[in-house]
C-alpha cells in the first residue's frame, strides 16, 4: 500500500536520511528500529508532511500510496489522505478537555446549523462530541471522563489519549507511531499492542518505531533497521534472531552495565513518614521510607501507583503533607532552590517541559544551575559583584562532560533542542552532576532512550555513586534495569510502600509485590 | 458564590468600588446616569465585542480595531461625498466598510503571523500607521488626486476634508426605532437588541468549529499544525472577524453621535474598548462575552460620573477628565502586569 523509494533528507550540511526505501502492505505492522538519531522520526515526519521538513528544504526521493505518488507539504494533507501520526512529544492541548482533544478538527455539529451555515460556522454539539470521544476511549479500554482537562492527567494517560485521537479517524489507513510505548509501563504497553493488532486486522497499515526490541518482535510482521540514516536491513521478524537485529542496529555489541558492590549502611540521608503528594494520576497517599546514605535505591510500581510523585514531592515541585527529614533536619523549606542548595537534585520524567532549556547550548545547560545556585563558573578576574560568567570555563566543562558522557553532538555550543532524546538525557544528568549533589532523585531515566545510550546512562549512575558516594533514587518501570544497578528496590502499591526487595530476589516475588499481593520474607 | 470567588478579578473589584464611590460623591441622579450608560452601552458595545475573538485565538488585545473604525469612517465619508442618506445608504455604508475591513483585516493578519508573540505591540503600531495613512488620504488626497463631489465637506482652500462633517442624514437613524420610555428612562429597544444580537453572534462563533480552532491555536500556537489545522489561516480569520465587527461597531457609534470628527473620531476607540473589556474581568489571554457586557456598563458608569465627582471633591471638573484617561490606561497596564505575573507560574498540575 505504501512504498518509499530512495528517500534522502539533509538538514544543512548534516545528512539525516540517505536512500531509504520501504514498503508496507495493508494490514501489516511494520517495525522501524534504530538508535536515537538514526533518522526514524525524520522519516515519519516526511510521510506526515510536517512543516519543518518543508521549511528545511524538503526531501529527495518519492513516496507512493496505492501506487499514486504523493508529496505532502502540510499535515492537513496527510490527514486528509488517511495518514495518522502519534507524536513522541505530545500534540495535545493541555487546556482543552479530553473530548475536545480527541475530536479536534473533526468536531460534530448540530445537524440544523450544519445545513444552514458553512461548516466552520456550525454550532458544536457537546453531547455528540462526548459520545464520540467516549467511544474512542472505550476502544482502548480507557475509563476516564472525556470532560476532564488533559493537562491534569498523568503522562501515560495522555499518551493513550493521543493514540485514541488518531485511531478514531474514520478514514485512517496508515498509522505512524513514533515511540508510542516509550512512556507506557509494561502492562499498559501490552494492552496497547493488542489494540494495534486489532487495528491491523481491520486493514490499517502501521509503521511503528520503538527502542524495545522484544516488543517489536512480538508485534511486527516485518521490520526495517536504520543506522545513521541508511537502511541496513529489512527482514521478516520470525526468521531473524534478536542478536542479528541488535548487531545490525549497533554494529558494535553492547556491554551491559552491572552493579559491582553494595554499601550496606544504616545512616539515612532522607527519612519520610506518611508522605503524601497529590500528583494527578500518580498520588502518594502516605509513604514511609528511609533512603540510606550512599545507596542506589530503586522505586518501582505500576503506573499510577505513585513512584513518580516521590521526586516531585521531595524537591518541592508539588506540595506534600507528612514529614520529611533530610540529614536530620525536619521539614526543611521545600522549594526547588532551597533543596538544590541542600544538595538534593531531581530529574523529572518530563524532560521536554521541565529541566532543559532547549534553545540554550549544551554547555550553558550543563553549567546553568551551578552558575545560578553555587556561584561557580564566575569570571575569576572580576570582582564578585559583577558576576559575569566565565565563558571559557563553561566551555571547558561542557567539553569534558561531552567526552566523559559520550554526548553525540556537533560541539558544546549546539542547542540542546537539536539533540536526540538519549543525548538530551545525558545533558540533564551532566547538569545534575555538575552540582555534585548528595542525593539525586531520577524519574524514568531511560525512557525513550536507545539501548546504547541506556547502558551509558546506567553506567553514569554507577560511576558517580561509586566515586562521589552520591545517593541515588531511581523511579522507573524497567525492573530489569533497576535490578542491575540498585542496592534495594522499593515496591509501591496504591501510593504506599508495599515491600522492599533485594535486587537478587526472583521474578515471581517481584511480580507478586508489584501487583500488590503479600510478600513473605 | 464559590464560582464568583474563583473568577475573582481584582480589576473588576476596584472598578465596582470606584464606580459606586464616584456615583455617591457626584450626587448625580441615578436616572440620568442610567440613561447615559444605556446610550454608551449601545454606542461602544459592539466595539468591545470585537476584541474577544483575537484574545481567544491567543493574540492578546487587538488594538488594530482602530483599522475597523477607519473602514467605517471611509464608508461614511464616501456616503457624504455622494450625498446619500437614509437607511438604504446606511446598509451601503456597511457593505463598503465590511468589504474594506475584510481586505485590511487580511493584511493585518499577514503582518501578525510574522510577528508571533508580539501581537499587541504590533497591533498598536498598525493602528498608528493606518491612522496616519488615513489622515494623509483625506487631508491631502481629497481635492488633489480624488475629486470631491460634495463641496460642502471640503475645507475652504479646496484640498482636504473639514475636521467636522455633519451627518444629519444619518443622525440617530437607528436609535429612534422602537424607543420605549419608562418614566424618565429612555430605552432604544432596537439598538439594544442589535448589541445583544452581536453579543450572541460572537458567543455563537466561539462555540462553532471555527471557535474551537481559535481556542486551540490560542492555547497551543503552532503545535496544532500537527493536528491538521493551519494556525496561520486561523489567526488571519480571527483578525478579519475582529476588524469587521469593529467596523460595524464604529458605524453604530458615529450614527449615534451624528457628527463625524474626520481625523480624530476613531482615535481612542481601541484604548477605551480594551479598558472596558478588562474592567469586566477579562484578561489578555481569556475573554468572554459576559466580560464585555459587564465591562461596558461598569467602565461607562465611572466615565459618566467622574467629571461631576471631580467637581464636587476638588472643585475642578478637569480633574475628573484627567481621571478618565488615568482609569483607561491604568486598567490596561494593571491587566497586562497581572497577566505577566500569572504566566510566570510553573506548571504544577491541577493544584496550582
Amino acid at each position: 500500500m505504501l512504498e518509499l523509494r530512495g528517500i534522502s533528507k539533509t538538514f544543512g550540511p548534516h545528512s539525516a536520511l540517505s536512500e531509504v526505501s520501504l514498503s508496507i502492505a495493508a494490514g501489516e505492522i511494520h517495525g522501524l528500529i534504530g538508535l536515537n538519531g538514526s533518522g526514524k522520526s525524520t522519516l515519519l515526519h516526511i510521510l506526515f508532511g510536517s512543516s519543518f521538513i518543508h521549511e528545511t528544504g524538503g526531501y529527495n526521493g518519492s513516496c507512493f500510496l496505492d501506487g499514486k505518488p504523493f508529496r505532502f507539504t502540510s499535515p492537513a494533507q496527510a490527514i486528509a489522505a488517511g495518514i495518522g501520526m502519534v507524536h513522541q512529544e505530545f500534540a495535545l492541548i493541555p487546556e482543552m478537555t479530553v473530548a475536545e482533544n480527541i475530536l479536534l478538527s473533526r468536531e460534530k455539529g448540530f445537524a440544523l446549523t450544519d445545513t444552514l451555515f458553512p461548516r466552520d460556522f456550525s454550532l458544536l454539539d457537546p453531547r455528540k462530541n462526548d459520545h464520540e470521544a467516549r467511544r474512542a476511549l472505550e476502544y482502548l479500554d480507557l475509563k476516564i471522563d472525556p470532560r476532564q482537562k488533559t493537562g491534569n492527567l498523568a503522562l501515560n494517560i495522555r499518551q493513550f489519549i493521543e493514540i485514541a485521537r488518531e485511531i478514531s479517524r474514520d478514514n485512517l489507513r496508515l498509522l505512524l507511531l513514533d515511540e508510542p510505548t516509550a512512556v507506557l509501563n509494561t502492562a499498559d504497553a501490552g494492552n496497547f499492542l493488542a489494540t494495534l493488532r486489532h487495528l491491523a486486522d481491520k486493514g490499517v497499515a502501521i509503521l511503528f518505531t520503538s527502542h524495545r526490541l522484544p516488543e517489536i518482535r512480538g508485534l511486527c510482521d516485518r521490520l526495517t533497521i536504520l543506522r545513521e540514516g541508511r537502511t541496513v536491513g529489512c527482514c521478516d521478524v520470525r526468521t531473524a534472531s534478536l542478536g542479528a537485529i541488535t548487531h545490525l542496529m549497533l554494529r558494535e555489541s553492547v556491554t551491559k552495565a552491572g552493579r559491582f558492590r553494595s554499601r550496606p549502611t544504616d545512616d539515612p540521608i532522607l527519612t519520610i513518614r506518611d508522605f503524601q503528594v497529590a500528583m494527578a494520576g500518580e498520588e502518594l497517599l502516605g509513604l514511609d521510607l528511609d533512603v540510606q546514605r550512599g545507596e542506589i535505591l530503586g522505586l518501582i510500581s505500576l503506573s499510577g501507583h505513585g513512584k513518580l510523585a516521590f521526586g516531585a514531592g521531595v524537591i518541592g515541585q508539588l506540595p506534600f503533607r507528612g514529614s520529611l527529614q533530610l540529614d536530620g533536619a525536619t521539614n526543611p523549606p521545600s522549594s526547588s532552590a532551597a533543596m538544590i542548595a541542600r544538595g538534593v537534585f531531581f530529574l523529572s520524567e518530563d524532560r521536554n517541559r521541565l529541566g532543559l532549556l532547549p534553545r540554550h547550548s549544551i554547555m550553558d545547560n550543563i553549567a546553568f544551575s551551578a552558575l545560578q545556585h553555587d556561584n561557580r563558573f564566575l569570571h575569576p578576574s572580576l570582582p564578585r559583584c559583577l558576576r559575569l560568567p566565565d565563558r571559557r570555563a563553561i566551555r571547558r566543562h561542557g567539553e569534558r562532560c561531552i567526552r566523559e558522557f559520550d554526548i553525540r553532538c556537533t560541539g558544546p555550543a549546539q542547542p540542546v533542542g537539536e539533540l536526540s532524546g538519549g543525548n538530551q538525557q545525558k545533558v540533564r544528568i551532566a547538569h545534575a552532576l555538575t552540582l555534585s549533589p548528595r542525593l539525586m532523585v531520577v524519574n524514568e531515566p531511560t525512557r525513550g532512550v536507545d539501548i546504547a545510550a541506556k547502558e551509558r546512562i546506567l553506567d553514569m549512575f554507577l560511576a558517580i555513586n561509586d566515586r562521589a558516594g552520591t545517593t541515588i533514587v531511581i523511579a522507573s518501570s524497567e525492573l530489569e534495569e533497576l535490578r542491575r544497578v540498585c542496592d534495594r528496590i522499593a515496591v509501591l502499591y496504591q501510593g504506599r510502600l508495599h515491600a522492599i526487595l533485594e535486587p537478587t530476589a526472583d521474578d515471581l516475588l517481584f511480580s507478586r509485590a508489584i501487583s500488590g499481593k503479600p510478600v513473605l520474607h | 458564590m464559590q464560582g464568583l470567588l474563583r473568577h475573582y478579578n481584582p480589576v473588576t473589584a476596584v472598578f465596582v468600588v470606584l464606580s459606586l464611590t464616584a456615583l455617591a460623591v457626584s450626587g448625580m441622579r441615578p436616572v440620568f446616569v442610567c440613561n447615559e450608560v444605556i446610550t454608551r452601552f449601545i454606542r461602544d458595545g459592539v466595539m468591545v465585542l470585537a476584541l474577544i475573538i483575537p484574545i481567544t485565538a491567543g493574540m492578546g488585545l487587538n488594538f488594530a480595531i482602530v483599522v475597523g473604525a477607519i473602514c467605517a469612517q471611509v464608508g461614511l465619508i464616501l456616503a457624504v461625498d455622494y450625498q446619500l442618506g437614509g437607511l438604504e445608504s446606511l446598509a451601503l455604508i456597511m457593505i463598503v466598510g465590511v468589504a474594506l475591513s475584510i481586505l485590511l483585516g487580511y493584511l493585518i493578519g499577514l503582518c501578525l503571523n510574522r510577528a508571533r508573540g508580539r501581537e499587541m505591540i504590533t497591533t498598536i503600531l498598525i493602528g498608528f500607521l493606518a491612522t496616519s495613512m488615513y489622515q494623509l488620504i483625506f487631508m491631502v488626497g481629497y481635492g488633489t488626486i480624488i475629486t470631491p463631489r460634495n463641496p460642502e465637506m471640503m475645507l475652504s482652500r479646496g484640498v482636504g476634508i473639514r475636521n467636522m462633517v455633519d451627518l444629519d442624514r444619518f443622525r440617530n437613524l437607528l436609535d429612534s426605532i422602537w424607543v420605549l420610555r419608562f418614566g424618565e428612562i429612555e430605552v432604544p429597544l432596537f439598538m439594544l437588541l442589535v448589541v445583544c444580537f452581536m453579543a450572541l453572534g460572537v458567543n455563537y462563533i466561539l462555540h462553532t468549529r471555527l471557535g474551537r480552532h481559535f481556542s486551540a491555536v490560542g492555547f497551543s500556537g503552532n503545535r496544532v499544525e500537527a493536528l491538521g489545522l493551519d494556525p496561520r489561516l486561523i489567526r488571519i480569520k480571527a483578525i478579519i472577524l475582529s476588524t469587521v465587527i469593529a467596523c460595524l461597531g464604529h458605524i453604530i457609534f458615529i450614527q449615534n453621535i451624528g457628527m463625524l470628527n474626520v481625523y480624530t473620531a476613531h482615535l481612542n476607540t481601541d484604548i477605551f474598548s480594551c479598558a472596558a473589556l478588562l474592567a469586566g474581568g477579562a484578561t489578555v489571554t481569556r475573554a468572554k462575552v459576559r466580560h464585555a457586557l459587564f465591562g461596558i456598563v461598569l467602565f461607562h458608569t465611572l466615565f459618566v460620573v467622574s467629571p461631576q465627582a471631580g467637581q464636587n471633591l476638588f472643585g475642578n471638573p478637569a480633574l475628573g477628565e484627567y481621571f478618565r484617561s488615568f482609569v483607561a490606561y491604568g486598567t490596561i497596564a494593571v491587566a497586562l502586569v497581572l497577566n505577566a505575573k500569572n504566566s510566570d507560574k510553573l506548571p504544577r498540575g491541577p493544584w496550582k
